[in-house]
């Protein structure tokens, strides 16, 4: 089974990172220091608009806090595990050394999307869920069971979601070795998920709902835990998950049958 | 060694700069056309001034905030987008790696400080982010007329001259912080925490009135101001004609102090990398 293979693979450099981490520990503190400095920086802006207003398109100092929760646990989740894999490939597709990869008896889809992490950025995680502890808080409330599971089953959807963007991105490596900086781009545009999805209006928001689904990845689970999500966005929401996900696993089947390899 | 003496002499003589600037050009224009598909990405990826403006824009629906309603927010972040483009620096992220890996040893072999040809790099860049931004900026005027932008000759000539300050000042930190990493082998954090300042201070996530009164007082004494939110300043309209020249003597003052710590940096950052003996 090649795809039990490739979880024991990656099972085994994630120790082996850990490792290290432990070893150079001082190293390891400080850049999760930063890391979550960086993190509360980029609440500012939000401190300040709350300055000025009281909502934004009806959400509230906290509940906006929330989506910035989601925010803060995808661009992590994506920095701590999905770019250092994917942001690699089109280094190894433009030098050849992709071909170690393949030769391997394991899945190498997997292989080449979790097999590095960075550490250091799975602060994010803890600072995220310290961030909707303090905003439930807040708004003192104690969200139910069905909705913290709908959160979590939606939080899933989006990091599915994220994954297939990433992957696609990565893939268009084997047709042109230089974009590299793609994967780049979808970050700029990740950023679009700092504010709750209807403060963008029109075809905007028809593009971050079903195109680049950022609504799903960080508006929607906090309007879970709030109980105010439509049952059909949730049953929306995990469609447009496998759909992204077959649809990624798709174009890197393609991608890899156009990879040339190092020989030729 | 012989060419230290070239080298580490602080200016070139301005004949020689001259002289050596058509080369230059040909070779930066050439670089940028080979990785023109990179650069054209690097370029869409700068959209933090159209995240904002959707966030501004939502706050402002209410009612103007600080003076500025949903019309002054799309000009003062079109006019952010345009500032942001054209005053783009990157020297720091290509000067860490060649000093960590001794890269940058044969770019002090030219006769000229590299520093000259850093920085016709990126002027050459310049033209090729204006031809992208114009049917980007007319996209958003055809979204948003209300914004109004202003475009008479005045205003544009000012607006230029202070994006060309901004320019020079987003480059020389850039000097000043890859230079840094003569010492410490890599200087990204350290840039990125004053990348924070600026995005902040200089006005690129929130026009600088909206903050709390103090944050104005204390820019005063900060660069930020003069990086990035004077430009945006004029070409928004946000700052009155009479005072446009004060704020371009702004910028000239904080070139000048830029120039004297960024260079000085480079130098004594330079005699100690050719003490390592790279």
């Amino acid at each position: 089974m090649t795809a039990a293979r490739a979880v024991g693979a990656i099972r085994a450099s994630w120790r082996a990172s850990l490792l290290a981490a432990m070893q150079y520990r001082g190293n390891f503190i400080l850049v999760s220091l930063f890391s979550s400095l960086w993190t509360f920086w980029s609440l500012l802006p939000l401190v300040v608009v709350f300055d000025h207003v009281d909502t934004i398109q009806g959400w509230s100092a906290p509940e906006a806090t929330l989506v910035m929760a989601w925010f803060i646990l995808m661009r992590g989740l994506l920095d701590a595990v999905v770019q250092p894999n994917l942001g690699g490939l089109v280094e190894r597709v433009r030098t050849g050394t992709l071909d170690f990869i393949l030769l391997k008896p394991a899945d190498p889809q997997l292989l080449v999307s979790f097999a590095s992490v960075d550490l250091g950025r799975f602060v994010d995680v803890p600072v995220a869920l310290g961030l909707t502890v303090w905003a439930l808080n807040r708004l003192g409330h104690v969200p139910g069971p069905f909705d913290v599971a709908a959160a979590l089953l939606l939080t899933v959807a989006g990091v599915a979601v994220l994954y297939a963007l990433w992957l696609c991105a990565a893939a268009t490596a084997f047709w042109w070795v230089k974009v590299d900086s793609l994967t780049y781009l979808l970050g700029a545009v990740l950023d679009a998920g700092r504010w709750p999805s209807t403060v963008y209006r029109g075809w905007v928001r028809v593009l971050f709902t079903v195109v680049f689904p950022i609504a799903v990845m960080t508006s929607a689970p906090p309007r879970a835990l709030l109980g105010k999500l439509e049952p059909e966005l949730l049953v929306g929401a995990l469609a447009l998950a496998v759909v992204f996900l077959a649809g990624s696993r798709w174009v890197w089947r393609r991608a890899v049958s156009a990879y040339t390899s190092a020989s030729s | 060694m012989s060419r230290s003496g070239s080298i580490a002499s602080a200016f070139d003589s301005p004949m020689a700069v001259l002289r050596a600037l058509p080369a230059m050009f040909r070779v930066a224009t050439a670089q940028l056309s080979a990785y023109r598909a990179e650069i054209l990405i690097w370029i869409l990826s700068a959209t933090m001034p159209l995240v904002m403006l959707a966030l501004w824009d939502a706050v402002a629906e209410g009612g103007p905030v600080a003076g500025m309603d949903q019309g002054d927010m799309a000009r003062y972040f079109t006019v952010t987008l345009v500032a942001r483009q054209i005053m783009s620096a990157w020297l720091s992220w290509e000067l860490n790696p060649l000093i960590r890996t001794g890269g940058l040893s044969p770019h002090l072999l030219r006769p000229l400080s590299p520093i000259w040809y850093y920085l016709v790099q990126h002027l050459t860049h310049i033209p090729l982010r204006a031809l992208v931004l114009v049917p980007l900026v007319a996209a958003l005027v055809v979204w948003r007329p209300e914004m109004g932008l202003q475009t008479e000759p005045s205003r544009l000539l000012a607006f230029s001259v202070a994006c060309m300050l901004g320019f020079l000042l987003n480059f020389l930190s850039h000097v000043f912080f890859g230079a840094l990493a003569f010492w410490t082998g890599q200087s990204q954090g350290l840039f990125m925490a004053w990348f924070g300042l600026w995005s902040l201070l200089g006005g690129y996530l929130m026009p600088v009135r909206l903050m709390p009164e103090w944050v104005g007082t204390l820019n005063a004494y900060l660069p930020f101001r003069a990086m990035l939110s004077v430009p945006i300043e004029i070409g928004a309209g946000l700052l009155p004609e009479s005072e446009w020249l004060a704020a371009l003597g702004h910028q000239c003052l904080w070139v000048v102090a830029f120039a004297i710590i960024a260079i000085g940096t480079w130098q004594r950052g330079l005699r100690r990398y050719e003490a390592f003996g790279a």
